[in-house]
Parts: structure tokens; sequence; C-alpha cells
């Protein structure tokens, strides 16, 4: 599956670019804790955050193990999030910390933490310092629609979305003077217009543009991916689906509930496998509706769950707090 | 469709029987609204769906207002491009000054000045309540939750019996509630489906609840009963249609679970939707505690759809859709 082979390639490629430039690396210490930290307790200069998720088989002693090997660092946990199901062998952790990089190098952190991996031999261990570490590199793939792209964009630019973004990448054309291309044309970022049909869906291109991205966001793309495209790119790909599933699957869910006549109407988002708005759900959000909605506010009270809903599945997935669950589950702690 | 025809045809009843209870006034006891009129002062309601024009509301104010009733709620609603019209009014009158038959003449008049599909006064405090029968099967949770908000008055219905394809020993807890306040309960199972007796002993109910009942009531059923069903379904329709939808909801993974309480029809789980709820579920959650909260929302949205309809909050809208004020 697609979940558990991408952290750690996530992580290697963070720590590859870490090691380069260690002078680099302290001066781009002092820059981005004191100015950037998006949290809102900010430690002092020389303490930051980190993140660790850990996955693996269940025993006595692992909380124990993790806990301590980060107060042995002079880490402080602020927020831990345990969680073994009944009955299953399986133990899920999120811890939240506290360090000063000085005493606890990146490079040494990604070291102790692969050590307890190995320990526990476990299916996922990711460590992820924000301050530091590179923003996630996204691309977003659009169609016509593009209520999600641009709250995706603004997003970004409030610094409410903390990723990179590689690319926009839409089958549909956008002229110069429309809002997204002249938002993109003042912020670098590029525009591939790769026009679909039944024949070519241009996804030997799309891989060549997407390759170095950590994670893909489809804000209501409307080409199906193939099972061979996603087992090529290997890494997530997030979507968002107008409606709540597995209520309406396919095209215009809008318009199926309300011709159902539901008094509920929600969107979801969920990662992409090969079989279509099927794969693990990440996060689902509802609005109440009712005979005085017409389609049109049942497009705009959609469209607003869209980006809400999106939003928060991709803020919760760069917090790490989205994890593999079963066979087709998620763990969002 | 049968959602009109079975309200209007229930207004003779309503009338017939209204004509005897204004002599025992029991507004000062039963009166189950919040702010108590007073003794000689009473709450209507109306309802009314017509082909729209200019005109309607002034005429039915005017007609309430002319015999001193005092419009204390008004609900309208016309559709965006269809030409039809929906109002729901709630008004407090003294009844000495409108007697209960006049006021059907009045609003019996209006709705054949503009040729209404549907034109309901209702006075709870005069006219009889609600008369129901509830079915169920072995999951009892909706249907002891209907019998204490009966008991409780938040249920504002009479229960004629209750109807089970289970069998309940004499020392169950709802056998033994039934029993205390003399209400029948019929074991029918349905190894054939017996709707012919079941259809006997519900002829002169109003509407009848299906309280997590498990059979399939035939078309040919519902078209005899000739009234309407609500149901319970527990799953956000159109969602895990059929059995079990909190298994297949705990499997499929999702974060949002729900209740659908809804009209039946012939087809399974798709008549007129007429309440949703839902909570949320996560990676903690079991098997157990999603059952827990899908059984919690039924019980709500059950009830919650009973007492809109008891309160003529319900109406037919389109096809398979309703207008709930």
């Amino acid at each position: 599956m697609h979940l558990t082979c991408t952290f750690p390639e996530a992580v290697m490629a963070v720590t590859s670019k870490i090691q380069t430039p260690p002078l680099l690396l302290v001066h781009q210490i002092a820059q981005e804790v004191t100015g950037e930290s998006l949290d809102s307790s900010t430690p002092s200069p020389s303490l930051t955050h980190g993140i660790h998720v850990f996955h693996c088989s269940d025993e006595v002693g692992i909380v124990a193990k993790l806990s301590e090997c980060i107060a042995s660092r002079g880490g402080n946990i602020h927020v831990a999030d345990i969680f073994v199901p009944e009955n299953k062998n399986v133990f899920y952790s999120r811890s939240e910390f506290v360090f000063d990089p000085a005493k606890w190098p990146r490079v040494q952190m990604d070291e102790d933490f692969l050590k307890l991996s190995k320990i526990f031999n476990a299916t996922k261990s990711v460590v992820r310092v924000p301050d530091l570490d590179p923003k996630f590199k996204i691309a977003v793939l659009a169609s016509k629609q593009d209520h999600c792209l641009v709250d995706l964009l603004h997003g970004w630019q409030d610094g409410r979305l903390p990723v990179n973004i590689s690319c926009i990448i839409s089958n549909h054309e956008r002229g110069p003077n429309t809002h997204v291309i002249r938002f993109l044309e003042r912020h670098g970022i590029p525009y591939h217009h790769l026009g679909t049909s039944k024949e070519s869906k241009r996804e030997e291109e799309i891989l060549g543009l997407v390759q170095d991205t950590d994670f893909l966001v489809l804000a209501r793309y409307m080409q199906v991916l193939s099972g061979s495209f996603l087992n090529n790119y290997g890494k997530d790909v997030i979507n968002i689906h107008h409606g709540l599933l597995p209520s309406f699957k396919g095209g215009n869910p809008s318009r199926q509930a309300f011709v159902a006549g539901v008094k509920l109407i929600g969107a979801t988002s969920h990662f992409v496998t090969e079989e279509l708005d099927a794969g693990p759900i990440i996060e689902q959000m509802v609005e109440r509706v009712s005979h005085r909605d017409n389609l049109r506010s049942f497009v705009q009270k959609s469209e607003n769950l869209e980006k809400q809903c999106l939003a928060k599945a991709i803020r919760s997935y760069c917090e790490l707090r989205v994890l593999p669950y079963e066979d087709n589950r998620t763990v969002v702690f």
C-alpha cells in the first residue's frame, strides 16, 4: 500500500538534505525558529518542536522506551496520543516534544529513533521538525472547478497550509487573465495544462512533473488516476470527494443528494487507491440542508465543505496525524 | 403521492370527534406548549399546500384574524421556479369565539378557493391524539425509547398496540410496561408475511411507526393501509442500505455515522426522508461503540420525526422529498 512506503522515503529525503550544509543549518535554525514557527506557544529561541509517530507490533514497554529516549536528550513531551486497538496486536503513537537542537542535533535524532524502530520492528517511525525540515512539497491537480484550488493557494499564501507547491497540473486550460494564472505567475508556480481525452490521460507526463513531490493533492481533479500511475508514483495521493462517502460515488453528488432529498450533505477527503472513491477516509464534514435549499445552495454549501475538508486533511497529513489502520481505514490523531 | 391523500382523508375523522370533545376542555391540564395561554385560549396549527398565486397569505391570515385568531408562527415556502405554495401557521384563538366545527368549515372554504392539495387544521388540545401502532423486531432500543417518550408525554400519540415478529416473555421490560399501561402486544412471527393480520390490527390507526422492524412491507400492504408509515434506518441514507449498516460503516472507515427517518414506500430504504442525524466516529471506536452511537442516533432521529409529523411540520415535496418546517 502507498501509505507504508511513503514516510520512510520522506525521512530519507529529508535526512539527506539536512546532512549537506551544517553551517547553513545553524543559520537556518536562527532564522526559521524565531520567524516562522506556526505554533502558538513560541518556544525560547534555542528550543523547537518535534513530532514523532510510531507504528509497530504491540508489546509492553514501548511508551517507556520512546519517552525515555526523548527525555534522555532533554526533550520535553507536550502532547502524546497512544492508541492500541482492541484485540489487535498493533501500537500507534504520536508525540510532540520541545527540544534544544544544540543538545539534540537533527541527525542524532534520526539515529535515535531509527534505533528504536529497529528494536520494536516498527512498520513506521517518522520524526519531523517542522521548523528545520523542508516543508512537504506537493503538486496540485485540478480540473475546471477551482474553488478548492483557489482555497489551497490562498491557504498556502497565508501560511495556513505548511507546504511548498511545486506546480499545478490541470486538464482545463486557463487564460492569462484568470485569477489562478495571475496568482501563480506572481508566486512563480508553474501551471501545466495537460488536456485529457479518452485515449490519453497524460499520466506519463504527469508522472514526470510530480516525481520529486512528497504527495499529491487532487483538488476536484475529475480524471481517474490508474492503478499503474499510483504504483509508479508510489507516494500518497489525497482527494476531495464532494459527497459523504460512500454515498453518491461518481459524478455530480450534489445533484444526486438534492434529488434524493437528504437533510445532510457532506464532503470526504481520502487517500486515492485504484478503486474510485474508495480509499481510506481521512476526514468528513457535514452541513444541514432543507427544502429551503435549491441546487445552487446545495452546491455552495458543498463547495464550502470541500474546501474545509480538504484543507483539514492536508494539515492533518503534514502534522503526521494520519496513519494507515487495517485494510482501508485511518487513525487520525 | 400517498402522503397527502392519507392526511387529508383523516380530516373528516378529526371533525367528527371534535364535536364531542369541545365540551370537555382539557386546556389547563394537558397543554404541552411551553407558553400556556389563558384558560379560554388555545393553539391551532394550519398547514396549506396548493398551486401558487398572489394573495394566499393575505386570505389565510385574514381568515384567522377575522375569527379573532392571533398568528404566532408562520412558515411560508414557495420553491424557486415551481408553482407551488406551502404554509404552516400556529395561532392562538378562543374556541368560544371560533368553534372547532366553524374552523374546519372556514379552512375548507379556503382550500376550495385555492384548489388546495392539502389543507389541514389541528387543535392539539381539543383533537384526539394521533393513534399509532408500532412494529418492532428483536432490537428494542427504539421501541423502549418510544414507550418511555409516550409515558413522559414527550410523544403526543396514543399507542393502539405493538406488533412484533419477535416473541417477548412475560418478564421482559417491554411486556411488563405494556401490561401496566394496557397496550396489547401481538407476536406475529413472519414465516408467512402475516400482512393481512397486521392490516387488520392497524386499520384504525392514523399512521404506523416501524421501530427497527426488520421485515419489508410489500407495496400491496402499503397501498391497502393507505396511510403514512414512518421508518428509522440505522444509517445515513442513501449510504448503507439494507442490513447491518453499522458494520458496513465500521468496515468502510467512515468518520461520521448517522440515522435516517423516512416514509416507507415500496422500494426498500428509499422513501422521502424526514430527518437525519450524525455523530463523529474515529479509530478509537470499536464495533460496540459504533452500535451504541448508532442506537442513540436512531432513538433521537425517530422521536424527532414522529414529533415533527404530529406537529404537522412534514409535507410532501416533489416526487421523493419533504418540506419540514
